[in-house]
């Protein structure tokens, strides 16, 4: 532990405990700038956050936290914690990138089947769908009624007098 | 070196923003979200870096400036991590 200017450094983390900050230093080049951003996400509801510094060389995360009691070397150290749950979540996704691809392309997949000339009687209902629908295309008036499906919902007046 | 000055005569607060880390669309997208309560300027000094100047609107409410600072960094992350 070493301290300069009232600044406890361990480690990545200089604590400043007069302004009641911690920043933690990070290299980009073993975190990149997505798993920064997503561990910092996490604790934007215990802390302010506050990102600086150069994505090439040199990446400072400052931390205040809003409740005055919280334990500013845990609050740090949770962050290098963070910052590895996220480095290890974005590695193990892009090893199952390829997978999960393949997976989703054989579900979207799965049920689309080819329909050309030599497999069209297959698909009965496509076929008996087209007739009917040949069928009252080539009708010229709707009161011709081919199918022998149009019923009026009153009853007659003849069938009423014989009741 | 925290990026966010006060400027109590004025009751206004000026974050510096460095524009390499956070997404420019991000920060306009969250300063259109906070002028509903602030009155927002935003200047750029430099390619690297903006400016965002805020200051509260209703004079009687007793904020605190450095925290809105804050908040606004956090409003950012936020944006940023909803890919708005």
């Amino acid at each position: 532990m070493v301290y300069k200017n009232d600044i406890e450094i361990i480690n990545n983390l200089e604590i400043n405990n007069i302004k009641g900050t911690i920043t933690v230093n990070i290299n980009p080049k073993i975190y990149n700038i997505s798993v920064i951003f997503s561990a910092a996400y996490i604790f934007i509801d215990k802390a302010y956050v506050v990102i600086t510094g150069d994505p090439e060389n040199e990446i400072f995360v400052e931390l205040l936290s809003k409740d005055k009691d919280t334990n500013l070397e845990s609050l740090g150290r949770d962050f290098n914690n963070e910052l590895l749950n996220y480095a290890v979540y974005f590695h193990q996704s892009e090893i199952n990138k390829n997978l999960k691809d393949a997976i989703i392309h054989k579900t979207l997949l799965t049920n689309e089947q080819k329909i050309d000339d030599n497999n069209y009687d297959e698909y009965s209902d496509l076929k008996g769908y087209n007739n009917i629908d040949n069928t009252v295309l080539s009708s010229q008036d709707y009161r011709d009624d081919p199918l022998g499906i149009a019923k009026p919902w009153s009853e007659d007046k003849d069938e009423k007098k014989a009741d | 070196m925290t990026p966010i000055t006060i400027y109590e005569e004025r009751n206004e607060v000026k974050i510096d923003i460095n524009t390499r880390l956070y997404n420019y669309n991000s920060i306009i997208t969250s300063l259109k979200d906070f002028s509903e309560n602030n009155w927002v300027y935003l200047n750029m000094d430099s390619d690297l870096c903006v400016s965002v100047f805020l200051k509260p609107k209703n004079k009687d409410d007793d904020i605190n400036l450095t925290n809105l600072g804050y908040e606004f960094y956090n409003y950012i992350l936020g944006i940023m991590k909803n890919g708005l």
